[in-house]
């Protein structure tokens, strides 16, 4: 399954941490291309229900945290 | 004459749900709707669904709402709906709000944190009042009474 991230709304580096902290539950692959971040799904534990979706719910927060720290930092 | 044009309910632009199944979707204008608010809206509903954003055109952000405990009500799913839509326009007045006192918020700070008094507040009372004992006295109180030629 390959979930597709736009990187205007997305942090690039927030999705690679995110692929590390959810790396035991399944085998990602990250691309990154000007306007898109790719994230390919194999192999997901059949005991997570709706692992994708927690996935990038996982990935909307830390993008929204990277942001937000980095707005405060120009301050 | 006033050439004003006025809108009525049915003529304002409203948020079109599209639910589908577990999921509720509309699509929102960056214009109307700036991308932090969005994104403030978004981080309110972390905890209570799943929120995936999408850009289907520029200056469009698609929000999809899923819930979490597999339920698929629809009516469950436009509350969802209504709900952040709620929290979205408490987040754009929010943004608007911090936008237009920005300017006055960063003269506060920088006046706060980079202007150095002369003296503390206490200090500046105290020299107040050296130099209103210093001014002239009508009374002459301050003058010894032996100096004042009280003692001859």
């Amino acid at each position: 399954m390959t979930l597709m991230f736009s990187r205007s709304l997305y942090d690039p580096d927030a999705l690679r941490e995110t692929v590390a902290a959810y790396g035991e539950l399944a085998t990602w692959t990250i691309t990154v291309d000007d306007h898109t971040i790719a994230v390919v799904c194999t192999d997901p534990s059949p005991e997570i229900p709706d692992l994708t979706d927690h996935f990038a719910n996982h990935a909307l927060h830390l993008s929204i945290a990277n942001a937000r720290r980095s707005s405060e930092g120009n301050l | 004459m006033s050439d004003t044009t006025t809108q009525s309910p049915s003529e304002m632009e409203e948020l079109v749900y599209d639910t589908d199944g577990r999921r509720v979707a509309f699509t929102l204008d960056e214009e109307l709707y700036p991308r932090e608010a969005i994104l403030g809206a978004a981080y309110l509903f972390l905890d209570r669904c799943f929120v995936f954003l999408e850009r289907p055109a520029d200056q469009k952000v698609q929000v999809r709402l899923k819930t979490k405990d597999g339920a698929s009500d629809p009516d469950a799913l436009e509350v969802l709906a209504g709900e952040f839509a709620n929290a979205l326009l408490d987040q754009v007045v929010r943004f608007r709000v911090a936008e237009s006192t920005g300017q006055l918020r960063e003269y506060a700070f920088a006046r706060a944190f980079f202007t150095t008094p002369a003296q503390s507040s206490i200090d500046q009372l105290l020299a107040e009042l050296d130099d209103e004992e210093l001014e002239e006295d009508d009374l002459e109180v301050a003058v010894p009474w032996e100096q004042d030629g009280g003692g001859q």
